[in-house]
């Protein structure tokens, strides 16, 4: 009898992939990247994208970002806000405040191995953290943040001093304390042992090994961790596949009941991103993982051929900012000859670059033209600020007015500078070399730029060198000389901070320049009324009153242009037809992961709800 | 002869002493450091913050230093952690190790029982329509890329065949390298072994096709310039059958400038091959070496490279030692 159920068994595991979907009340997931760990609270070892998208399976935080971008509870009783009396603002005085966020925790809430989620879980995700040596990846953070408990249930969070960012999503992270308790107490005996000066890489080591007995594949997949979200991980292959299944613990019953909703989800990890595109044409993949296929593999002839009855294809609107930095700083010659420090320039080269031509050539126009740094989808957006449409007229006329003329009739624009020189339109342009899609843009713009006389010097290296301390950074002495293609990621909680000069409240500046051994990333662009309504903002808690601030910075930035916004990039997302609620948006859980509602997931054969309609966040790739 | 063995054995020593300092010199000079993803993604680490990391993972001191500070640990077989993995460098390596070798292990015994057989009939059929057809195929095979061949297998087998056949599941799986829920456990022993092989199919025939095209010529022409020697003239006039001629006198002579080839081979078996392993998604040394080094994960990388150099030098000596056991006339002291 046990034979012949091994055997079905292994029949129906070499056919899994013909009984996977809705006929098992199954999800299959794929994604190009595989995490190297799971769980690892304090990203003492990794923070990449992918985890965060399984972590939403597996655990659940204080509160969450929903698909609106809205803050929501989770495990918590209500979002802290100033107008529930949660949140206490102390004004410091020298524009400080200190905010004091107090939490009740639910009373339904338990770990998959039936023990309560108290206080004690999030006091000792703080102790960790806290511990003097932890290889944090935020120190601010860490040094800000203080914690009281009142009781199993409550508990406050103190931020001095206090940034409005510290009221979007959770404020604390949380850690199984009664599992990982024991293994802590032994790390930091070991800990105290050493000199935290003279052995860092060692406590790191064992901050690391610590981690790792509750996060690698081998250690999850023996039982070693528990979870609060909607499910809980049953096996991990590493370079092959990693299943979940329901959580009954969970404290959430979706609409119907958890058994109409999907009962088990599968990653398969296919690195290769042309592979994961055959995968999932050979029908093996119920949906992608926000890291999966390219933006030109989703929309490939083979793929939407076969989409029609079978899959959705969905292009979302994402948080990374393609876009050129502009070399600013004066005492480079070049920077002076071609005054790039001078907004007319920059509004000149924007207004010869054909945006909305590039991303309708390459994207179908899929993918948004960029007005400033801040995404259209943020509360704080200003959609009346300047926006440089493509007019080479307009350019040639602002270049003209800026003494520009093409001198000895060779197409490109000559000028004589003061001392006498006479100097030529001739511009650097550095990106990443191998990225394909930056490649044909630079040509893209080379051309467009040709027709207004500007020449373009195409000077690409590998991304390991042009982001390199020696070449990003030292703009100052002229590593690179005039535009720098590349991609920030503006997450919902962005303070600006890239563009910022001058910190007003900590007093920092972030132009790099050997005087402060070239700490940031602001290429000399120094505007005292943005720093100082940014200062304002970062303080304020009155999202109103933020709102103002914020709208009048980007009127600033979109008139000076300290860089050139290109395009917001957006991520494809197939999924197959009758799957439901596996949905993304802009900030959906922060960064657009189609997770973060996990418990929603399911097949309508099934009887699962459809509670998101992906049409409202998203443009279908099959209909342009 | 075991004089000779131990003297080359000495001689390892500095070898990987030099090789391992070369190696870390040349990891440790690439541009960048692996805090550098870190602090690009948060402007507003401060000096100190930036400072305290760096010394957190030891980039806060100078190469030679963190050199003889990493062979240190070495000589006493710890290899350290990976960064980015979060497990022992040796434990994760050996893990790779195992899938690397059961994939280039089975394409290369693939390519030997198929290229030296085929060399030999190419060879003892010179100029006939056979040996136009082996020929022909071993330059399509040599010249085939093998993320191409790789990529319109997986698509043959795991898209279009089964379109056209009707079949929901594929033919051979487009990567991987087992069934997700399939172990031992699970589904049984013997379900779970047609379930990696069912895997291993496609990888193992792109590894193979390139060595197996490169050793077929090889073999036929190693061959061809045996059979023009005198002793086989001498063999043939002895009135010896062919299959003897063959198979007995220039087969013999003939495997010797293969047992180099196939000899030098040996350690490329474990170093995986980066582009098979990494469209087939085999989770293997290739890969491994590939993303430590982009990822700067030095203590990986070191272990791998280091236990490359040493296969090396060593099947380097074992194939010196084989030609004396091929080939009589060859002696050490």
């Amino acid at each position: 009898m046990k034979k012949i159920q091994l055997l079905t068994l292994g029949l129906v595991a070499v056919l899994g992939l013909a009984l996977a979907g809705p006929r098992d009340n199954s999800l299959v997931i794929g994604a190009s990247q595989e995490p190297r760990v799971l769980g690892d609270a304090w990203a003492f070892v990794s923070s990449a994208a992918i985890a965060s998208e399984i972590e939403s399976f597996l655990w659940a935080g204080l509160e969450y970002i929903d698909i609106d971008g809205n803050d929501q509870p989770y495990l918590v009783t209500e979002v802290p806000t100033t107008e529930n009396g949660r949140v206490k603002v102390t004004d410091l005085g020298e524009g400080k405040k200190r905010i004091d966020i107090n939490y009740t925790l639910r009373n339904d809430i338990f770990w998959s191995d039936g023990t309560p989620i108290t206080s004690a879980d999030v006091k000792f995700y703080y102790e960790v953290g806290k511990q003097p040596g932890a290889p944090v990846q935020d120190p601010t953070y860490w040094n800000r943040i203080k914690l009281s408990v009142k009781d199993g249930k409550n508990f406050t969070v103190t931020f001095e001093p206090a940034y409005f960012y510290d009221l979007v999503g959770s404020a604390i992270g949380i850690a199984p304390a009664h599992v990982m308790k024991g293994e802590w107490e032994k790390t930091k005996a070991e800990i105290a042992k050493l000199d935290p000066e003279k052995d860092a890489a060692k406590i790191t080591e064992l901050f690391q090994g610590f981690v790792s007995k509750f996060s690698t594949p081998s250690a999850l997949s023996k039982g070693s961790m528990v979870y609060s979200g909607p499910f809980v991980l049953k096996r991990w292959v590493p370079g092959s596949s990693l299943e979940m299944v329901r959580n009954p613990k969970f404290f959430i019953t979706p609409p119907g009941g958890a058994d109409k909703y999907v009962q088990k989800v599968t990653y398969r990890f296919i690195g290769d991103t042309n592979a994961l595109l055959v995968a999932i044409l050979g029908g093996g993949i119920d949906a992608t993982s926000s890291v999966a296929l390219t933006f030109d593999q989703a929309r490939a002839p083979q793929l939407v051929r076969r989409a029609k009855g079978r899959f959705d294809i969905w292009a979302v609107p994402g948080v990374i900012w393609e876009h050129a930095e502009v070399n600013k700083f004066s005492n480079v010659q070049e920077v002076k000859d071609l005054m790039l420090d001078n907004p007319k320039t920059r509004q000149a080269i924007l207004y010869a670059m054909n945006r909305q031509g590039l991303v309708d050539a390459f994207f179908d126009g899929l993918q948004p033209v960029a007005d400033t740094w801040v995404h259209f989808a943020d509360p704080n957006a200003n959609p009346n600020v300047a926006k440089y449409p493509y007019d080479p007229e307009k350019a040639k006329q602002l270049l003209a007015e800026l003494g520009w003329k093409d001198l000895d009739g060779d197409g490109y624009l000559e000028r004589k500078t003061d001392d006498g020189r006479t100097v030529k339109f001739e511009i650097e342009y550095v990106t990443t070399a191998g990225n394909r899609i930056r490649e044909r843009t630079q040509v893209f713009f080379q051309n467009d730029l040709k027709k207004v006389g500007i020449k373009v010097k195409i000077n690409n290296a590998p991304s390991s060198v042009v982001f390199s301390n020696d070449f990003f950074s030292k703009a100052y002495d002229g590593s690179w000389k005039g535009l720098f293609e590349f991609a920030w990621l503006f997450g919902i909680v962005d303070d600006a901070g890239v563009f910022t000069c001058k910190d007003y409240i900590t007093g920092e500046t972030f132009v790099p320049t050997p005087e402060n051994n070239y700490s940031g990333v602001n290429f000399n662009w120094c505007n005292e009324e943005f720093d100082k309504l940014r200062a304002k903002a970062m303080i304020e808690f009155d999202a109103a009153k933020r709102k103002e601030y914020w709208q009048r910075m980007q009127e600033i930035w979109a008139e000076e242009l300290p860089a050139l916004p290109y395009y917001w990039r957006s991520n494809p997302l197939v999924v197959k037809k009758g799957l439901v609620n596996f949905v993304s948006s802009t900030y959906f859980g922060s960064f657009g992961y189609p997770t973060t509602n996990a418990w929603l997931i399911g097949w309508t054969e099934n009887g699962a709800q459809q509670v998101f309609d992906q049409a409202k966040y998203g443009i279908s790739a099959l209909e342009q | 002869m075991i004089a000779y063995t131990l003297r080359r054995l000495l001689q390892m020593i500095p070898l990987l002493f030099f090789v391992s300092l070369a190696i870390y010199t040349l990891v440790a000079l690439q541009p960048g450091d692996p805090l550098e993803g870190l602090i690009f993604q948060n402007p507003h680490l401060t000096q100190e913050d930036i400072a305290k990391l760096k010394a957190a993972y030891g980039l806060d001191q100078p190469i030679h230093i963190r050199y003889f500070k990493w062979l240190g640990r070495a000589l006493q077989g710890d290899l350290g952690l990976s960064r980015t993995y979060a497990q022992p460098a040796a434990q994760f390596i050996y893990g790779r190790m195992q899938n690397t070798l059961l994939l280039t292990g089975l394409s290369f015994l693939l390519a030997l029982a198929v290229a030296i057989p085929v060399g030999v009939f190419s060879a003892v059929r010179q100029y006939s329509i056979a040996d136009y057809v082996v020929t022909f195929f071993s330059f399509v095979g040599y010249s085939t890329p093998v993320f191409w061949l790789g990529i319109m297998l997986m698509l043959l087998f795991a898209v279009w065949l089964p379109e056209r056949l009707g079949r929901f599941e594929p033919i051979f799986p487009a990567g991987g390298f087992v069934s997700p829920g399939v172990s031992p456990d699970t589904v049984g022993w013997w379900a779970y072994l047609k379930d990696r092989a069912w895997y291993l199919v496609l990888p193992v025939f792109t590894l193979s096709v390139l060595s197996m095209a490169g050793w077929t010529r090889f073999t036929r022409s190693s061959m061809l310039e045996v059979l023009q020697q005198d002793y086989i003239r001498t063999a043939r006039s002895k009135g010896l059958s062919e299959r003897v001629v063959i198979y007995k006198h220039a087969l013999r002579n003939a495997l010797i400038p293969i047992v180099t080839l196939v000899g030098l081979a040996i350690p490329g078996l474990f170093s995986g091959a980066v582009i098979t392993e990494t469209i087939f998604s085999w989770p293997g040394m290739g890969r491994a070496l590939f993303d430590s080094l982009l990822e700067k994960d030095y203590n990986v990388a070191m272990a791998a490279l280091v236990f490359l150099a040493f296969l090396t030098a060593l099947f380097n000596l074992l194939a010196d030692l084989a030609y004396a056991v091929v080939d009589p006339r060859i002696r050490y002291n």
